[in-house]
């Protein structure tokens, strides 16, 4: 197939630590001010709803108890899409394994209802966390027999993920109840994460500092950390030093998709209560946008997930108070990515 | 050599299990070894944290050859070492295989350049189509002799 | 079977592959010249809602469409602006343009949701259907590019670029002019593409109706070893597999629509796995890593 897609397919390089910082901030302003001048378009006061958008974030726990909880699933399959691309493998299918790890965690949810809370969760974790592996294990697979790139493949199964899924909602998981629109069945209260005081922040927030942390420390501390290093710097020398490459394929992108699996699991543990069809709004693919604009660092996924949780919530908060409807985000993140996108990298370089 | 990680993490990755501890490594037993080395070859000191990319071909083959010669190997097998290299560094690398071998390792070198293999070789064997074609002593060693062997001509040793 | 349901499962295959058809020789056109493009799915929402919107204002469906492929073509070489101009990376604007497009589709067709349109005319085929003029033209659309491809100077220069830029800037060729070409034509065609799902096959607009087709015709690329021909092969065989999950149902056949939907998604997996496994790699010789990861 023509070499410069093969080229443009690898994984993108990790920016230098001095480009990231300033690149937030760009992202922010810029988005910021691409949403003034839909206002002002729409015949409203962008300042006064800026105001208004921070003083709830920010001034307010709620708001931003709001922020944390939109940030949790980013944190999770950003690391998705991240862990993988240290060796230079390319996972774009964190929404299919967030989806399997939700639909694995709810048999899980289904089918034990008695446990005590104590051994339910962990199942359900350990459950959504199989689901995830389970979905980016098989392209892994597929990619150390080198019998299908994982971009493609990761893509299709996102397809079928959800299909998955609702098949089990339309069938043998149908609620009773709601027959208008098809669910599972509320979980028991033993199976709902808990969550902090009166906010919606749960468990998955945890999970995601931890994993984000232990990626971090695994990569730049450990001897497995430094061999998947070496992977995706050049998988034939590794390969020659002994470096077992497709095990590292494999395990990795088990691992990923667990992670992924586990942001699914939290999403009807926490936030729904049960398995529904539209369990992610893209939580996937903007992990791949947050994974990509950190360069692939712990602290730039922090930093971008909490970014992109901030510019989701001005959104959102605009959408209620000013009437600005939800497309628009998704138009305006994308003009936004679009300029960060267009600024002009290093000299010669791809990035 | 892998050119995005440092000279460092190419030289412990280059020992095999030699310096794992636990999850981590042992850095500071890979840089004594490695400067010990390095002192012993007559090397400049190594730049640990370098990148293996910004480095010249010439100096990729030092940290090999640092690397390899720290664990005092009883057998070095070399494949065209001096390849790519220009002819300063190639000199100093023929050097280093004859120190080695005076040190009692032994050396098996491989190259298709007569004239390094005459300067340093102690028995030179010539193969074709997979087979031992001729095995030749100092005494014999220039090309009316050795050629034969290599292009199969039928008064071969 | 009876015969009336292989001819229905046949037209009504034509018919909806033939939006994936224009999205899959799209795709291939852009990515012969070495640019993918992952936002295809987004494009062809821009396609579909454009199409619709201005098939509803204009009264006419074929300046629907046609308005469809200009808009589609616009934002395409804007996708190429950013990753030929400013050298970003492919999958992150394409995934970004993804975005953009559900965005933008959503906005434009919102005004339009539950119009009555007239669909593009159907010419009628004894026996197996009626077709509407984008299906009569899509294979030949298909030959066209391959054409244009294999036996044109330009052609033969776009593959160039898909191969090795710096060659053939060595060669007196423009690599960015070219393929900024490419993303023009794959843009044009992959919002005829789109249109043809709103205007042509359901005549409604739909948030989100590609249903990820724009995923299935990258796939298809490969499939099609990026070769237009076999291309249409490909799109015929997986609007095979939503079509006889359609008629199945209308026979009253008890089988769950969503595994249905899910067997142009396995199938392509599957094929793919073969292929991977018969090692019949479509890289032409001499490549590096290619798309398929088979070294």
């Amino acid at each position: 197939m023509p070499r410069e897609l093969a080229l443009a397919l690898r994984s993108p390089t990790a920016l230098a630590m001095r480009h990231r910082l300033p690149r937030a901030i760009v992202v922010a302003l810029v988005a910021l001010a691409v949403f003034a001048v839909v206002l002002l378009v729409d015949g409203k006061d962008p300042l006064r709803a800026y105001r208004d958008t921070l003083v709830y974030i920010f001034g307010n726990t709620y708001g931003f108890s709001e922020l944390l909880v939109r940030m949790t699933p980013l944190l999770l399959t950003s690391i998705a899409v991240a862990l993988p691309s240290r060796l230079g493998l390319i996972n774009v299918g964190g929404e299919g394994q967030l989806y399997m790890g939700a639909w694995l965690a709810t048999a899980g949810a289904l089918d034990f209802p008695d446990l005590p809370s104590w051994l339910l969760l962990p199942l359900m974790t350990a459950f959504g966390f199989a689901g995830g592996a389970l979905w980016a294990f098989l392209p892994g697979l597929m990619r150390a027999a080198k019998l299908v790139n994982e971009t493609i493949s990761t893509l299709l199964l996102n397809y079928i993920a959800p299909l998955i899924v609702s098949f089990f909602i339309f069938g043998p998981w149908r609620s009773p109840e709601s027959s208008s629109y098809p669910q599972s069945p509320a979980f028991v209260e033993a199976a709902r994460l808990p969550a902090l005081g009166s906010t919606r922040i749960h468990l998955g927030l945890l999970f995601g500092l931890v994993c984000l942390t232990l990626y971090g420390f695994a990569l730049n501390r450990t001897r497995r950390g430094l061999e998947m290093r070496a992977i995706g710097g050049n998988a034939e020398a590794s390969l020659r030093l002994g470096i077992p490459v497709s095990a590292y394929i494999v395990v990795t992108m088990a691992i990923a998709g667990g992670i992924a699996g586990i942001a699914g699991m939290a999403e009807v543990s926490a936030i729904q209560g049960r398995l529904v069809a539209e369990l992610s709004p893209g939580y996937g693919f903007v992990g791949f946008l947050v994974a990509w604009l950190a360069g692939g660092t712990a602290i730039g996924i922090l930093a971008m997930a909490f970014l992109f949780a901030v510019v989701s919530s001005v959104g959102d908060i605009l959408q209620i108070t000013q009437g600005v409807p939800y497309a628009v985000i998704n138009l305006l993140m994308a003009v936004v990515l679009f300029i960060v996108l267009g600024q002009r990298g290093p000299a010669g370089t791809s990035r | 050599m892998i050119p995005a990680l440092t000279v460092r993490e190419n030289l412990v990755l280059g020992s095999g299990r030699r310096y794992r501890r636990g999850l981590s490594l042992d850095w500071r037993r890979l840089v004594t070894d490695m400067d010990k080395s390095a002192a012993r070859l007559r090397f400049p000191p190594l730049s640990y944290g370098a990148r293996a990319a910004v480095l010249s071909g010439g100096n990729q083959q030092r940290i090999v050859l640092t690397r390899e010669l720290a664990q005092n190997p009883k057998l070095i097998v070399a494949l065209y070492p001096t390849r790519g290299l220009d002819t300063r560094s190639a000199e100093a690398l023929r050097t280093l295989l004859g120190e080695a071998r005076a040190a009692g390792t032994a050396v098996l070198l491989v190259s298709e350049d007569l004239d390094e293999l005459f300067a340093v070789s102690d028995r030179l064997i010539v193969l074709r189509d997979g087979r031992i074609a001729g095995i030749f002593l100092p005494e014999s060693f220039h090309a009316d002799a050795v050629g034969p062997s290599m292009v199969g001509a039928a008064n071969a040793a | 079977m009876s015969t009336p349901f292989a001819a229905a499962v046949l037209s009504s295959s034509i018919l909806s592959g033939t939006s994936l058809l224009y999205a899959t020789l799209g795709e291939l056109v852009g990515e012969r010249a070495g640019i993918v493009n992952l936002g295809l799915e987004g494009l062809m929402l821009i396609g579909a809602a454009v199409g619709f919107a201005a098939t509803s204002l204009a009264g006419d469906p074929y300046i629907g469409v046609a308005a469809a492929g200009l808009v589609c073509l616009a934002a395409n070489l804007i996708f190429g602006f950013i990753v030929i101009e400013r050298r970003a990376n492919q999958l992150a604007a394409g995934l970004t343009l993804m975005f953009f497009g559900f965005g933008a589709s959503t906005l434009v067709g919102r005004p339009f949701v539950g119009a009555v349109i007239s669909g593009l005319p159907r010419l009628p085929v004894p026996g197996l259907g009626a077709f509407d003029a984008l299906v009569w033209l899509a294979a030949p659309t298909a030959l066209l590019l391959w054409w244009l491809l294999f036996r044109t100077r330009w052609g033969l220069a776009l593959r160039a670029v898909g191969e090795d830029p710096a060659v053939a800037f060595a060669a007196g060729q423009r690599p960015q002019l070219l393929q900024f070409q490419a993303l023009a034509v794959a843009g044009l065609l992959g919002g005829i593409g789109g249109a043809h799902l709103s205007v042509g096959l359901t005549q409604t607009w739909d948030e989100g109706m590609t249903a990820g087709r724009g995923f299935i015709a990258i796939a298809l690329v490969i499939f099609a070893k990026w070769n237009p021909l076999w291309a249409v092969a490909g799109a015929l065989v997986f609007g095979g597999a939503e079509s006889l999950q359609l008629q199945l149902q209308a026979r009253g056949a008890d089988v769950s629509p969503f595994l249905m939907t899910m067997v142009p998604y396995a199938l392509t997996l599957l094929v793919l796995l073969i292929w991977g496994w018969n090692r019949m790699s479509a890289a032409p010789a001499g490549l590096g890593r290619n798309f398929f990861g088979v070294e």
